[in-house]
């Protein structure tokens, strides 16, 4: 197995330890740092496959890392926020991350995560023109979608944000990335419309609010399509 | 114009008596009635004339007008200037004198009269105005209903100016008043030039502001100064009171917060210990025992340990939003959000700690937007639905409904399970309230509740709870939408 590196960054010791060790025991290689700068320079040195981000570092601003990182490397970064810092977080996904997780969180999440990221950074040359999950059948060639054999009628916009959302299955989109892909230009209306597009999408695909199987809403976020 | 037919009104008045008497008079002639006895009308008639015209030269007149008339009229030779009787002259002379006296009476009693009248005006206003202070709340209350209620009375515009520094007074005549705690202004000696009066508001220690009043045309009478004056020392006084009942308010939210900080402490110490105690002593008896226990029995343990761990996570966000709101450093960021996704985020994150419970969502029919902070109400929510969790039924039913009405967002959360006692659920939202639940680890500090009840409350919304059909409990949240319907 092509062992892949994941570079950590998060200054406290108990949860780097404890991350280095769960990485570790399902076949990740790791390196790990408690500052920024370092990080970034281990970026370089190094060449992870994938960066977990902790935000609240002591010596440099998230945001700052982040762009420092994109402007050397595309590979995904994973940033770990603490309960408190969850509009920081917007900013930094728009910035070029690719998703999060809120600490303290089920190390098995973060695992799917990871996971996810990987398989959106070397998307397989997807021909299938059919999309199956669930009861949820896409034909893309004829831009029709069926739940349980019976065919729903999604509007043109509708239909664009159910692609963009499944073609990236798994991953957190932002609220801005799903305007500038189907609308393209960005909107005065604090995403009023497009939230309302999203939840008539939701109700389409008869969504128990409770327990989503489909589109999970991340309130303050964006929106992400499940993968299991 | 006006002013010239005014003033001829007594003269006209006086006329009319005094032909009406003559009148009277003729017709008793006409009956034999003894001469003195017509006189005696005439007499009446000036007193009469006095009293309806209040001029003591008309009276005056008049009462030469009628010796001439009886003379003229009644006396032997009659219809003459004449008089035979000597008696007469007499007569009419002490007629005068006694119409001097009677007349300088009526006018004098009238005079008191209306001064009584004036005073009992000016009392019952000044006990109107004293009663009404009473029930004036703020200070800016206290100002507007005096000067509304001066205005009234006395006709005169006033403008009450409260401070307890003088800086914040103009210079000026003002602020010699309010400094020197003397009238001064137009009428006064000090700043006579002025336009206007200036009134210094003192209260027992300090001049708490001043009152400025624009007689405009209007010459203040002593008595409606001395009267200003009164008012404004009452004025004083019920800004002094407020004042104080101000300080004995906050004097007792101090008193409140204290013993909330109090509370909190005893209670952390006690609720955090119990699952930290549970959790250190699985932790050393693993180590310990690690080779010998049978996997099951070690998976169990740690499953309980995984509980307490999420329990105690629980608590402490809770704990945090407690002492944020204690701190007023409750800030609310509101942003418009649909409802359906705050409720949907709020069960997803309590999913996993359902159990044996069921959550039914009944979404809203259309896409609502509201305009809340999401963290706080999402918070709301979850700890609603943690109280069901802990004290219902273990298979209890939750049903989360949502409905807009105008312009408010009614959202109810009932579960059939069990319901709680009337006098128990009064208390229900009070902070460090709880009820026993078998298992005193989970417990709770009894602070869930409460905090929904503030962050409610700080979005202008309300929470009720009640006893519903179903045996179990309701819980209604309304808050304003504040936000515009969106359709399709």
């Amino acid at each position: 197995m092509n062992e892949k590196c994941i570079l950590i960054i998060e200054d406290d010791e108990k949860i780097e330890t404890f991350l280095q060790l769960s990485l570790k025991t399902v076949g990740y290689k790791v390196i790990s740092t408690s500052n920024g700068l370092s990080g970034i320079s281990l970026l370089l040195t190094n060449q992870p496959n994938l960066i977990l981000l902790d935000l609240g570092l002591p010596d440099i601003d998230g945001k700052e890392v982040i762009t420092q990182i994109r402007q050397h490397s595309d590979i995904p970064i994973i940033v770990l926020s603490a309960r408190e810092e969850e509009r920081e977080k917007v900013a930094l996904l728009d910035l070029g991350a690719d998703d999060y997780m809120t600490k303290s969180f089920h190390i098995h999440e973060l695992f799917a995560r990871i996971r996810v990221a990987f398989r959106h950074y070397h998307p397989q040359s997807n021909d299938s023109k059919i999309f199956t999950f669930h009861a949820l059948t896409i034909h893309f060639d004829k831009r029709k979608v069926w739940l349980s054999d019976q065919e729903v009628h999604f509007t043109p916009i509708e239909y664009k944000l159910l692609s963009v959302l499944i073609q990236h299955q798994g991953k957190v989109l932002t609220l801005k990335y799903l305007q500038e892909q189907v609308w393209g230009y960005p909107t005065q209306d604090a995403y009023k419309s497009l939230r309302v597009f999203m939840a008539n999408i939701r109700r389409k695909l008869n969504e128990d609010f409770s327990n989503p199987k489909y589109i999970l809403t991340e309130v303050g976020v964006g929106y992400r399509f499940l993968d299991e | 114009m006006k002013k010239k037919i005014k003033a001829c009104i007594p003269f006209g008045k006086s006329i009319f008596i005094l032909l009406l008497s003559t009148l009277f008079a003729f017709m008793l002639a006409e009956f034999h009635l003894q001469v003195e006895n017509i006189f005696l009308i005439y007499m009446i008639a000036v007193i009469i004339i006095m009293i309806e015209t209040k001029s003591f030269m008309i009276g005056g007149i008049s009462a030469v007008f009628c010796i001439l008339a009886f003379n003229f009229l009644f006396t032997e030779p009659r219809f003459t200037f004449q008089i035979d009787n000597l008696n007469y002259y007499v007569s009419f002379f002490i007629f005068l004198f006694a119409i001097f006296i009677a007349g300088n009476l009526t006018i004098r009693l009238q005079k008191q009269i209306q001064i009584a009248q004036k005073n009992e005006k000016m009392t019952s206003a000044l006990y109107k105005v004293s009663r009404g202070l009473l029930y004036q709340n703020t200070p800016s209350e206290i100002c507007h209903f005096t000067e509304k209620h001066m205005k009234e009375i006395l006709d005169v515009k006033i403008s009450i100016l409260l401070s307890h520094t003088k800086e914040e007074i103009p210079e000026g005549a003002k602020r010699y008043c309010y400094e020197n705690g003397i009238p001064c202004g137009k009428t006064f000696p000090h700043f006579a030039t002025e336009e206007e009066m200036y009134f210094p508001i003192l209260s027992e220690k300090q001049t708490v502001g001043i009152a400025i009043v624009y007689p405009g045309n209007h010459v203040l009478h002593f008595e409606e100064i001395q009267f200003i004056e009164t008012v404004l020392t009452k004025v004083a006084l019920a800004i002094e009171h407020d004042h104080f009942n101000q300080l004995k308010e906050q004097a007792k939210l101090d008193i409140e917060r204290e013993k909330l900080k109090t509370n909190l402490l005893r209670s952390i110490s006690h609720d955090l210990r119990t699952p930290l105690t549970s959790i250190r002593g699985g932790t050393e008896f693993l180590k310990e025992n690690l080779e010998i226990l049978p996997t099951t029995t070690m998976r169990n343990l740690l499953d309980n340990m995984e509980n307490d761990i999420s329990w105690l996570i629980r608590l402490i966000e809770n704990l945090l939003n407690m002492t944020k709101i204690q701190d007023k450093a409750l800030t609310i960021h509101k942003k418009s959000e649909i409802i359906d996704d705050l409720i949907s985020e709020a069960v997803s994150k309590m999913i996993k700690y359902k159990g044996k419970h069921e959550i039914i969502i009944q979404p809203t029919e259309q896409i609502e937007f509201i305009q809340v902070d999401s963290h706080l109400l999402v918070q709301v929510f979850i700890n609603i639905i943690d109280n069901a969790f802990k004290h219902t039924r273990e298979d209890s039913k939750i049903v989360i409904t949502t409905k807009k009405r105008d312009t408010r967002m009614l959202i109810e959360i009932a579960d059939d399970g069990g319901g709680m006692d009337e006098t128990q659920l009064v208390h229900i939202f009070e902070s460090f309230f709880t009820t026993s639940v078998g298992n005193d680890l989970h417990r709770g500090l009894g602070l869930g509740l409460a905090i929904c009840q503030t962050i409610i409350q700080a979005h202008s919304g309300i929470l009720t709870v009640k006893n519903n059909e179903k045996g179990g409990l309701t819980f209604l949240i309304s808050l304003p939408t504040g936000d515009e319907h969106i359709n399709e």
